[in-house]
């Protein structure tokens, strides 16, 4: 009974607005950085290598190669200071850790895309001329 | 109003603040308590309230003396399974308490402030001296002797002292010990509920009892003093 209670205090901070994606998905963060009283966006973008469940305690890790370094961020999935995140593909997986990326490098840390991601409709879109 | 409530501990979770900060809580149910006696300086020589929590049925009645019952049948009040004294030191904070008057989380604590929240804390029984004071052992390498990686390693000196001193750490009974949490901060209060969200932990299992207290080491200073005293000081 008063565990309904820590679950009633979670839901008010599930945020409604976050897309579904998982482990292999590339995603952009866009995060809110408050620098004295301005506020910018940021964005974050890289493959998601881990998303662990959980109501509003939901964190996933992104993980790029920025100039040839590995960069890894953990951000809570309903956090108020991610704008938002946009879902730009879907990488074929066979797990739902890829820390196997982290001993990989160039051609070898791609992951085949599967289609239906954004990255992949405008291919096809640029591709394939518009129906008249 | 009487400064402390008996609580319940829920659980813990994790909210975000205002600025988007992610922060530790533990959510506590806390109170209602019901004053069972007031205590005064006059009759009882100190100022307190006796707050009673978790009402307990009548026929169950027969499990308590005759004494503990009639506490509860002078002062009109069905019977409690916890009952605490708080003591205050000025009287004026208890103001008009009277038996019978029941104290609500929201009336006692505000957003915000610091509190001292105590209870006991989980046992772990008969533990070593890892767990017990956070010793590092020997090497789990060959060159430690046979079964000595988590032992504790020399106890004393030589001839001089000649003896173990007083208080050495050793392994022994660790655990279910009253222990008081200081400066908490409340970060929820809901009072549909009788919820009280604090940030950090607080000793026990999920559903101890404990009290909270309004801490003991006061509260924070109010931002705008210390804009005053910044002001106050002369330029050089």
């Amino acid at each position: 009974m008063l565990r309904k209670a820590i679950a009633d205090i979670e839901q008010k901070y599930v945020r409604k607005d976050v897309p579904e994606f998982s482990a292999g998905d590339t995603v952009r963060v866009h995060t809110k950085i408050k620098e004295g009283d301005k506020e910018r966006i940021q964005v974050f973008e890289g493959v998601v290598i881990s998303h662990r469940r959980g109501e509003a305690r939901a964190m996933f890790t992104v993980r790029k190669v920025s100039y040839g370094i590995g960069v890894e961020r953990m951000f809570p999935v309903h956090s108020p200071r991610i704008d938002k995140i946009e879902v730009m593909g879907h990488g074929q997986v066979r797990r739902s850790r890829l820390y196997y990326l982290r001993e990989l490098q160039g051609k070898a840390a791609r992951l085949v895309q599967e289609e239906g991601g954004v990255a992949a409709a405008a291919r096809a879109a640029a591709a394939e001329p518009a129906p008249a | 109003m009487a400064t402390g409530l008996l609580a319940k501990k829920v659980g813990m979770t994790q909210i975000f603040d205002a600025n988007g900060d992610c922060l530790p809580v533990t959510v506590l149910s806390c109170g209602p308590c019901t004053v069972v006696r007031r205590k005064t300086k006059e009759q009882d020589g100190y100022d307190a309230v006796l707050l009673g929590y978790e009402v307990v049925d009548e026929k169950h009645a027969h499990r308590l003396s005759k004494a503990e019952v009639g506490v509860f049948k002078k002062a009109g009040t069905p019977i409690f399974r916890h009952l605490k004294e708080v003591r205050v030191k000025d009287a004026k904070l208890l103001g008009e308490l009277k038996a019978g008057d029941v104290l609500t989380v929201d009336k006692v604590f505000k957003l915000a402030q610091r509190i001292d929240v105590s209870g006991l804390t989980k046992g772990r029984g008969f533990a070593g001296v890892f767990k017990k004071w956070g010793m590092k052992g020997a090497a789990r390498d060959s060159s430690t002797a046979h079964e000595h990686h988590r032992h504790i390693g020399a106890i004393g000196q030589r001839k001089t002292p000649g003896k173990v001193w007083k208080g050495k750490h050793m392994p022994g009974q660790y655990g279910v010990d009253m222990v008081t949490i200081q400066n908490l901060t409340v970060t929820g209060i809901e009072a549909d509920g009788n919820l009280l969200l604090v940030t950090g932990a607080v000793p026990g299992h999920n559903d101890a009892v404990l009290f909270v207290d309004t801490a003991a080491k006061g509260q924070p200073r109010v931002k705008k003093k210390q804009e005053e005293r910044t002001r106050a000081k002369p330029k050089v």
